[in-house]
């Protein structure tokens, strides 16, 4: 036996190696690194920001990051940290807590969120009173473990975040996987719920790097066919898991593997992106678990780096 | 934490032979390995499988052997947690599960009390008996953890000692011959000798996941797993010890399958795990 000595780097960072050498899509945009001298006007004056300190008058960056500018306040940007929410952002967490009039759920952010019993929708109107019934029913609607995706609705000074489920389309995620990508990779967009219609699969990619993969559910999205509203139930009932097929699940993973593998290069993951990862593998007749190996990982690193070697072109 | 649909999930994923990431029952994520990591110890390896990162690494230097065995060298474990490899890992209970991790990896590779047996032969790192041996400080760091950890330290603590080079040591008779004898050390760095890592086995984990047995889990599974059990194999693909974690105690048929499974899987993966690091190097 013998484990031979190589001395080089590991596979996944000579993809990496590949990336970096490529023309960066930030390179004439104040991209700064901790202890770097971020120059400021002096005759108007500034404002620290976030990421930022003071010695004797001179702005230097904590932080490694894109330097932005609002008017007189200057903060960095960091390349990576924990999940910072914003009020309308579309998460997917898993509650860890239940306590009294509300849930606690773990976005991966620097504290957890709260969601409040009046913030989600319970059987019989959504004007109906909450009720001491409805507190002690609480596991009903969820319980320790769930994975549930929601909205952030409000942040609060002390970076207490509130979530809310008023809306059938947000709530407790069954039938399928969570798979946990760096919060900075995720891109705000319109739509945060997808159906991708040619592998049959449902997709939610929360804006905190929770992103929720599963085989298409024909019921389910009935359900949620009106905008989400006009859906009531009688009483408070556990959802059924459905029954998928191989081929179904198949599709699934094919997905979800298309994001950790965007998460392993470090790419942005968002619906086109992850949707052209998997046309990638499918062109290159590739099964789901052959995607998360090196060729493909070196092929998808190459690939990008053409596409910024042509965008880099264009530009000039 | 899991909830109990992701549970059900994985169970069924399993009974379909068809796991989140697009795998088998039987196969393993992607291997890679690299050795000679470290200038400042004698051997050393770096391991990822999937999401799971780990450094082995052996430090060789004189000491004294026990008096129970004279005629043999010593071995010491030591297995660390980043502490930011898993929410687990801090604290107190990181330090438990890092204790319980170097056991197991111990018992894997260490002889029987009288020295004998075992997967190193500890006789051949003796120096003076009863005087002076070999000792050898085997270190592992869990750098990032996505399951099967000890699968993965097993592996790059077998190829950590694969790369060991110990020095050429030659005992020297002092001129009083009433004086201990003097051992010279070669301190040309290319003379050295290498351990026989031949017999080290390869710990498994295999999971029990809605009844089925399972290879390599990710953590997400391993939180599915109803019961898991650690099957120590060598290159041969013989057995050579077992351990049960977790609740749920497993039926005898299912322990054989089990057990068949660890035995058709450790030599693949050793070879997979040699092809990974010839394939770094040749490229």
């Amino acid at each position: 036996m013998g484990f031979r000595s190589d001395g080089s780097v590991l596979a996944v960072e000579s993809c990496r190696a590949v990336l970096a050498e490529a023309p960066s899509p930030f390179q004439d945009s104040g991209f700064v690194c901790v202890g770097d001298r971020i120059e400021t006007d002096v005759s108007e004056g500034f404002l620290r920001g976030h990421g930022t300190y003071v010695i004797d008058g001179v702005l230097y960056a904590s932080v490694c990051g894109l330097k932005e500018r609002v008017n007189k306040l200057i903060s960095v940007r960091p390349l990576k940290q924990r999940y910072a929410a914003e009020i309308g952002d579309v998460v997917v967490g898993r509650v860890t807590e239940v306590a009294g009039k509300r849930w606690r759920v773990d976005l991966k952010s620097r504290q957890d969120a709260a969601l409040m019993l009046s913030a989600v929708n319970l059987p019989g109107g959504i004007q109906r009173r909450r009720t001491m019934e409805d507190e002690l029913n609480m596991r009903l609607v969820f319980e320790e473990g769930d994975l549930i995706s929601a909205e952030v609705q409000s942040l609060h000074a002390d970076g207490q975040i509130n979530l809310q489920t008023r809306s059938s389309k947000y709530g407790r995620l069954v039938g399928g996987q969570l798979v946990e990508v760096p919060a900075t990779l995720i891109k705000r967009q319109k739509f945060h719920f997808h159906h991708l219609e040619d592998l049959g699969v449902d997709m939610i990619v929360g804006c905190n790097g929770g992103v929720w993969v599963g085989p298409h559910d024909a019921h389910k999205s009935a359900d949620t066919q009106d905008g989400g509203h006009g859906r009531e139930e009688a009483v408070l009932v556990m959802p059924t898991m459905p029954s998928f097929t191989p081929q179904q699940r198949g599709k699934a993973a094919r997905v979800a593997n298309a994001v950790r593998v965007l998460a392993i290069l470090y790419l942005p993951v968002h619906s086109a992106s992850i949707q052209d990862t998997c046309q990638a593998a499918m062109q290159l007749d590739l099964g789901a678990a052959d995607m998360l190996k090196l060729p493909f990982i070196q092929h998808l690193a190459e690939q990008e780096v053409q596409r910024r070697q042509q965008d880099e072109m264009q530009a000039d | 934490m899991i909830s109990r649909y992701e549970r059900l999930y994985t169970a069924e994923g399993a009974k379909q032979g068809l796991r989140a990431d697009g795998r088998n029952c039987d196969t393993f994520r992607p291997v890679s390995c690299s050795t000679g990591v470290f200038e400042q110890c004698s051997g050393s390896a770096r391991l990822r499988i999937g999401g799971t990162h780990v450094v082995a690494t052996v430090k060789v230097e004189l000491g004294a052997p026990t008096p129970a065995t004279p005629q043999y060298g010593r071995l010491s474990f030591a297995v660390d947690y980043s502490p930011c490899s898993a929410a687990t890992a801090q604290g107190r209970r990181g330090e438990d599960q890092s204790s319980e991790l170097a056991r197991a990896l111990e018992q894997s590779i260490r002889p029987s009390q009288s020295g004998k047996g075992g997967a190193l032969d500890l006789q051949s790192l003796c120096v003076l008996p009863g005087k002076t041996c070999w000792v050898l400080h085997v270190d592992g760091l869990i750098l990032n953890a996505d399951g099967s950890v000890l699968d993965a330290l097993s592996l790059a603590i077998k190829a950590a000692l694969g790369d060991t080079s110990i020095p050429l040591a030659s005992v020297v008779a002092a001129e009083d011959p009433a004086d201990q004898p003097e051992i010279d050390i070669d301190p040309d760095p290319s003379k050295y000798t290498r351990l026989d890592i031949q017999r080290i086995p390869v710990t498994l984990s295999i999971g029990l996941i809605g009844g089925l047995p399972v290879v390599d889990l990710t953590e997400h599974e391993e939180l599915c797993a109803d019961s898991m059990l650690h099957v120590s194999v060598n290159e041969r693909g013989r057995i050579c010890g077992i351990t049960q974690r977790a609740t749920s105690g497993i039926n005898p048929a299912t322990l054989q399958e089990m057990l068949a499974m660890a035995q058709r899987a450790a030599p693949k993966l050793l070879q997979s795990v040699q092809r990974a690091s010839s394939q770094m190097e040749t490229a």
